[in-house]
């Protein structure tokens, strides 16, 4: 496989994002979900891109996390350009280096808890002695041990998100996308949560780059970039 | 209600397709197979019909399950003639039938002589247009027969060849004659073929000591479907020769109906199997699609609508949805049985089979009303009555229970 | 990607269990479908396999041997006249189960008032047992204790149609070894039945030694039929058979019996055609059911996709999804066969289409054979054409874009 090469030299968390534009075709209308956008986020960094429904947050996070490719401009993580790669080796990019967390739906229905976050690291070919190790370590360490065997449908809105955060981190990403990770938390649990994974990003070094318009999210960040209409207003 | 039925199937539409196409599968493939099947029959019962059989015989009451030579029709020729002045009677010919041994210089034979009257019977049988070799009958004939193929090969005779006849009249009389081959028949039946001799109808009254007696009236009509009334009026001629009977076609070979009606019935087995295949697949695409929405219903039920209106939304859902995969099936099986009515159809290996029945091997199948009707009205049964599993479901249908389900 | 083929087995077999009613109802269609087909195939397999026995009991066992050529010319002068020594070895063969010699030659058969062309066939009463129908038939009066016996055995076809009756004389005419008519009076001693009305009425039965007497043909016979340890493979039998009579007619009974041997074969070819359009209707079902279980996970499987499963992976869970499905209801289709084959063990009764049996030579009671060959063919087929049918919902899991796929709302 040619992906192996990619697997042994890990990725330097840097992500660089140069002239990036993205437009979406409704039917003939164009949607100029981001206009040549540039960016650069620096290693072990916590950052939050905000701003309205359809400034184009969510549209950056998938294209750096290679979910979907840009309609023009390059993506690099370190210095790999990732928008060129084809479908199968992106697979591969995010499966070593990107960990995700969603607003909801976050995990596999099927699967229990400590299934979950065996999942990347069963992908990754991790033998299942050491699987099972880290994943009570981490499960233990957002704070779920006794609840490793359920289900997701058997846990809370915060459990849930708990564990896709110890799903994102189990496998040593270099970074963590997290697309509205609090949405549907009460601001408790919210808290809770982001404690935990503003602690993992200080002790792992993994970067963090949340999309979000929750304020919570934003108090905690250590850089605030903010969109509208697909242009970067401000990064503080 | 329809327009919204309508655009309920179209929701989603990759199912709706891939049910369409099920449904039109099915329709097709029965529709071929009904258009072989009753056309092989049509061609069965014709070429039984044309060979010998007629639409209808007039005979001495039990000479069809015991044919004795003493078993005759007094006056034919005028009975005859009153068959033939009635309304839609066609054609008629008289025939006697004898047993013989027929002799050639080196071999015989026991089989059946029929005397026919050459120019009446050309009207009623098909033998005198399957002559292979020589000639058939005519009206000067008189020492001259006509023997099937098989029969002139194992007797090793040819045209010309002179054979014995050797049998016993009607009186008890020994009936010995000489008679000339003049032609050799080919009827593709080879159980005809071997045991069928025709002589001149005059010549085989005489031989046989007949007198003014023969064993059978051929009757052919316009068509079949005038049979049963031509049969009721020759009836009524017959009502004071108690001794006699008129029997259709079907009376005279029942084995021919019945082995129609034993493969139909097979085929009916084989058809219902499939329909029933397919039925389950479609009542299970709305099994799903009813659970799906059930939400849907709930809000429906919820703002007002009653039970029975959204059972009958998925009712007419169903059957335009199945009538959609119908119509595309019809076209599809009118469009390939149009094409092989025209370029014929055969199957491999089944010469045999075809003799037997004295079928032609290439068979063009017929698109007619009922080929175009069966496998629809069978789908769209089935499915009726198989929908209702889905529909009775709603019955059940708490309204705040739906709404809450995903 | 192999190496991950258990956590996609555990991913696809929890979502079969996923949304059991859909799955169940799809076990329906697939194992009810497996079983209709098996069961119904069995039924026609039922009617055939008697036609074949029937055939074979009826007079011609598994191979019959002949001089060159009295299939085309049944007559006295085709006899075989010597049996190779080298025959008579083989035929001794523990391939050969049973032997029957018989004279067989076309005649009359005349009554104080009627007479008709029957097959006069000579036969030796002890060989005949458990060869053919006949010893096993005569319903009425006596059947032949020696093959030296006087006396003629009938139909009650002919001896309804000869207006005669047992005990009474017939006169047995045909043509003897010098091409004259001989004739001679029997007296009628046994009356037999059979399922063939033809068969009541055109085959009379003489002592074989009686009959080469009536034709003058010394110790020659017409025919010799063999009954070997399986009728279905012939073949290695009646090589052997021919390579030691090269100057003899050696025939296996398809060859024979052509419309039999011919109505078989098309059977089988309308079998593999009918569990063709049974399995692709099946098909269809499974199709419809796998889109309906991805088009309602689209947002899992952009999930997967994000978290690094690779496209081909997710196809891989697809399929994997569908095989659990078919192989479950292959499983249960064919318990469901085996137990619809045993309800109907006690055969099915089509009475009602006597006459037409008849003429066919049918039984009026059907009974199932199970022919594994039949059953690896439907099993096999639903297999082979439900995964092949899966590859498309398959293929159009892995196509959503992650991104689409996620952002799409429920």
């Amino acid at each position: 496989m040619k992906n192996n090469t990619l697997q042994e030299n890990k990725l330097e968390a840097n992500v660089r994002c140069k002239d990036v534009s993205k437009i979406y075709r409704q039917g003939d209308i164009e949607v100029h979900a981001l206009r040549r956008i540039s960016i650069e986020i620096q290693d072990g960094s916590f950052v939050s891109l905000s701003g309205p429904s359809g400034s184009g947050k969510t549209t950056l996070l998938n294209l750096i996390g290679g979910l979907d490719r840009p309609t023009s401009g390059e993506i690099y993580l370190s210095n790999l350009r990732i928008d060129t790669l084809s479908s199968s080796e992106l697979a591969q990019v995010r499966l070593d280096n990107i960990g995700f967390i969603f607003q909801a739906y976050n995990l596999i229905p099927v699967l229990s808890a400590r299934e979950n976050v065996e999942f990347v690291m069963q992908l990754q070919g991790v033998n299942a002695a050491e699987r099972k190790e880290r994943a009570y370590e981490i499960l233990n360490a957002v704070g779920l041990n006794g609840l490793e065997n359920r289900r997701p449908g058997e846990l809370s809105g915060g459990q849930q998100q708990r564990v896709a955060v110890a799903r994102a981190i189990v496998s040593n990403p270099e970074i963590v996308l997290a697309d509205e990770p609090t949405a549907n938390l009460d601001s408790k649990t919210a808290k809770n949560l982001l404690e935990i994974m503003l602690s993992m990003c200080k002790e792992r070094k993994v970067t963090f780059i949340f999309s979000t318009h929750d304020k919570l999210v934003m108090e905690y960040a250590e850089r605030l970039i903010k969109l509208h209409d697909g242009e970067i207003v401000s990064d503080e | 209600m329809l327009k919204l039925a309508w655009r309920n199937i179209w929701r989603n539409s990759r199912r709706t397709i891939l049910t369409v196409l099920a449904i039109a599968f099915a329709t097709s493939i029965l529709q071929f197979f009904v258009s072989i099947q009753l056309k092989s029959y049509d061609a069965a019962t014709k070429s039984a019909i044309a060979l010998t059989l007629g639409q209808l015989q007039v005979q001495k009451k039990g000479y069809l399950e015991k044919p004795q030579i003493r078993a005759t029709i007094e006056d034919p020729l005028s009975l005859e003639s009153k068959i033939k002045s009635l309304d839609r009677v066609e054609h008629t010919s008289i025939r006697s039938i004898g047993f013989a041994l027929i002799s050639s210089e080196k071999r015989s034979y026991g089989l059946q002589v029929i005397g026919i009257m050459p120019e009446k019977e050309k009207l009623v049988s098909s033998v005198s247009g399957l002559i292979k070799k020589g000639e058939y009958l005519d009206s000067t004939s008189t020492n001259d027969c006509v023997i099937g193929e098989i029969l002139a090969k194992n007797l090793k005779v040819d045209i010309g060849d002179e054979v014995t006849i050797l049998g016993q009249g009607k009186d008890g009389s020994l009936a010995a004659s000489v008679a000339t081959i003049r032609g050799i028949f080919d009827s593709g039946t080879k159980d005809f073929d071997r045991v069928t001799m025709f002589i001149p109808y005059k010549t085989f009254q005489d031989v046989f000591s007949m007198q003014n007696s023969a064993h059978s009236i051929v009757v052919m009509g316009m068509r079949l479907k005038d049979l049963e009334q031509i049969q009721s009026k020759i009836e009524e001629l017959l009502k004071n020769e108690t001794n006699l009977v008129s029997l259709r076609w079907d009376q005279l070979m029942p084995g021919l109906k019945q082995s129609i009606e034993l493969d139909m019935s097979a085929g009916w087995i084989f058809y219902l199997t499939l329909v029933l295949i397919v039925t389950f697949s479609i009542v299970n695409t709305f099994l799903m699609s009813v659970l799906e929405r059930s939400r849907e219903f709930g809000i429906m039920l919820a703002i007002g609508a009653r039970t029975p209106r959204i059972m009958g939304m998925v009712v007419i859902e169903s059957i335009l949805l199945t009538l959609v995969g119908i119509f595309l099936g019809v076209l599809i099986g009118s469009g390939v049985i149009t094409y092989f009515s025209i370029h014929g159809f055969t199957v491999p290996g089944a010469e045999e089979i075809a003799k037997l029945w004295n079928l032609p091997i290439r068979i063009y199948p017929e698109l007619t009303i009922r080929v175009i009707l069966t496998a629809p009205l069978m789908i769209l049964t089935t499915t009726f009555i198989g929908v209702m599993y889905p529909v009775l479901k709603i019955l059940w249908l708490k309204p705040l229970e739906a709404m809450r389900a995903t | 990607m192999l190496k991950n083929l258990s956590i996609i087995f555990i991913l696809s077999s929890r979502n079969v269990l996923r949304n059991p009613r859909r799955s169940i109802l799809t076990l329906l269609a697939i194992s009810f479908g497996l079983a209709g087909t098996i069961v119904v195939s069995s039924l026609a397999r039922g009617l055939s396999y008697n036609l074949a026995k029937d055939t074979i009991d009826h007079l011609t066992g598994h191979i019959q041997i002949h001089a060159e050529n009295y299939l085309e010319d049944p007559d006295v002068s085709n006899s075989i006249s010597e049996i190779p020594p080298k025959l008579e070895k083989v035929m001794k063969s523990p391939q050969i189960l049973k032997k029957a010699e018989r004279v067989r030659v076309p005649g009359i058969v005349m009554s104080e008032r009627e007479s008709y062309g029957v097959m006069i066939v000579g036969i030796n009463p002890k060989e005949e047992l458990g060869l053919s129908f006949i010893a096993e038939s005569v319903n009425e009066g006596k059947f032949f204790d020696h093959d030296s016996d006087d006396g003629i055995i009938i139909g009650r076809k002919l001896l309804e149609l000869l207006q005669t009756d047992i005990g009474k004389r017939v006169v047995v005419m045909s043509q003897d070894v010098k091409n004259e008519i001989s004739d001679k009076g029997v007296r009628i001693i046994g009356v037999f039945d059979s399922q063939f009305e033809s068969t009541e009425k055109s085959f009379v039965f003489l002592s074989i030694k009686k009959a080469q007497g009536l034709l003058g043909l010394d110790a020659k016979i017409s025919e010799i039929s063999l009954v070997t340890k399986d009728y279905e493979n012939l073949e290695p039998t009646l090589s052997n058979l021919q390579s030691s009579a090269p100057n003899l007619d050696v025939r296996g009974w398809r060859d024979i019996e052509k419309f039999v041997s011919a109505l078989l074969d098309i059977q089988g070819k309308f079998l593999i055609f009918w569990f063709c359009i049974v399995v692709i209707a099946i098909s269809f079902g499974i199709v419809n059911t796998l889109f309906m279980a991805i088009y309602e996970r689209i947002r899992e499987f952009g999930m997967l996709q994000a978290l690094g499963m690779k496209p081909i992976e997710i196809q891989f869970q697809v399929l994997i999804e569908s095989l659990l499905l078919i192989l479950i209801g292959g499983f249960i289709g064919n318990i469901l066969s085996v137990i619809g084959i045993h309800l109907l063990e006690s055969g099915i009764d089509i009475s009602a289409f006597a006459e037409g049996a008849k003429r066919f030579g049918i039984k009026n009671v059907i009974y199932p054979r199970f022919v594994s060959h039949d059953w690896i063919t439907a099993n096999l087929l639903v297999l082979f054409l439900g995964s092949l049918s899966s590859f498309y919902p398959a293929w159009r899991a892995s196509r959503f874009t992650p991104a689409n796929a996620i952002s799409r709302a429920t």
